[in-house]
């Protein structure tokens, strides 16, 4: 799969000793970004602040990646996958274990309105959709948080604002 | 209208300002940064111990590998057999020239002579005629081994060093006794005598010359 190289991003260099002008500039908008994606601000803000503490820890090393922002946002991205994805697993887990079906939980889907919406997108076309159009990031940078190509980034984004779009006006 | 769309260019102000509008930005941004340093500092301090964990734990993986693959050195030892039947094993001591500390295992074959250095009740051996004979050689040092010396009156374990000699043990012949005179480390002696007044001994001694040249005198 061909990605981003992260070298041909221009980004803003942060020294050794830029941690919290890095972390003020951009924990806010990845935990918006994120909230969007996964439907559960504190949730987003666990998973980006675990993303910076371990590059707090590793700081010096990461400050001198081209873009050690992007390292912290990827941390973030698989780490609240990997929160959904124990969170489907207990869900299905307490499905087969549940002698009454009405006592299973209710799903995001459930939600009204334009996060309903979002949520029934696909995992991919949700977190492009989240990076590009809430975190305003730029095509190239959503495909370096991703580890995906340019194209399929657009492809991802043109499928989910397609789908946004058509059923948006329809939400009372 | 989805027609409209341009999948090269997906910027979309009007859905960026919905989908924004879903996570609004928090009111209290200042203090994030002041509540989550404390926890980056702890994960960093048990990133450290675990740093220094690790390090430990290759380290001594290491030198064990090291250690196992190299070989443990066995207990070797000096085996000697007496003329009294006696089975007589010492370690091999070449660096030290401490003579107190050696450590010996003995064991008498059944029926033998008692252990000891005072002559049994064993039978001889034919060593109870006194010998006139004589001799004395000169043997360079280098280096520093166990070596055994042997007379008709008996024997004795000896460390030799560079201008050292210790004793480490001696072993009479059956019926003679033993008169330590020097144990070292400039000179070693030892008189084996035999008979109701002590006068038949056989004796050796061993010290260095000027060269630092080991000589060994045997009577």
């Amino acid at each position: 799969m061909q990605t981003t190289d992260l070298s041909s991003v221009s980004h803003p260099s942060y020294g050794v000793a830029d941690f919290e002008i890095a972390f003020r500039d951009h924990f806010e908008p990845m935990v918006r970004a994120l909230t969007v994606a996964g439907g559960n601000r504190e949730v987003a803000q666990d998973c980006v602040q675990d993303a910076f503490s371990r590059a707090y820890v590793r700081w010096r090393r990461i400050s001198r990646y081209d873009d050690p922002v992007g390292w912290v946002r990827h941390v973030a991205i698989n780490r609240m996958r990997d929160h959904y994805r124990r969170e489907t697993r207990k869900r299905r887990a307490t499905e087969k274990l549940a002698a009454r079906p009405e006592e299973q939980m209710p799903e995001p889907a459930t939600e009204e309105g334009l996060w309903a919406l979002v949520a029934r997108l696909p995992d991919q076309q949700r977190i492009a959709a989240s990076l590009f159009y809430v975190e305003q990031l730029s095509v190239r940078e959503t495909a370096v948080a991703m580890e995906l190509s340019e194209g399929a980034v657009k492809y991802h984004l043109h499928a989910a604002r397609t789908k946004l779009r058509q059923e948006w006006r329809q939400v009372p | 209208m989805n027609d409209e769309l341009d999948p090269d260019d997906p910027s979309d102000p009007e859905l960026s300002r919905a989908l924004g509008a879903l996570a609004p930005e928090s009111a209290s941004q200042d203090d994030v940064y002041a509540r989550a340093l404390p926890g980056f500092v702890r994960a960093r301090q048990r990133h450290r111990m675990m740093t220094i964990t690790a390090s430990v734990a290759i380290a001594i993986a290491a030198v064990v590998g090291v250690a196992l693959t190299s070989g443990v050195p066995k207990l070797s030892g000096v085996k000697t057999v007496d003329p009294a039947g006696r089975t007589t094993t010492l370690p091999n001591r070449p660096t030290t020239s401490d003579t107190t500390a050696a450590s010996t295992s003995t064991t008498a074959p059944t029926g033998g002579p008692g252990v000891g250095n005072t002559p049994g009740a064993g039978t001889g051996s034919g060593v109870n005629n006194p010998s006139t004979s004589s001799t004395s050689t000169t043997t360079p040092v280098s280096g520093s081994k166990t070596e055994r010396v042997t007379s008709a009156g008996g024997s004795i374990v000896v460390t030799v060093g560079a201008r050292n000699v210790n004793l480490v043990s001696e072993s009479p012949a059956a019926s003679y006794s033993t008169d330590v005179r020097a144990s070292g480390p400039s000179e070693v002696e030892v008189r084996f005598r035999i008979g109701s007044d002590g006068k038949t001994e056989h004796r050796i001694r061993l010290r260095f010359d000027s060269n630092g040249n080991l000589i060994k005198e045997i009577t």
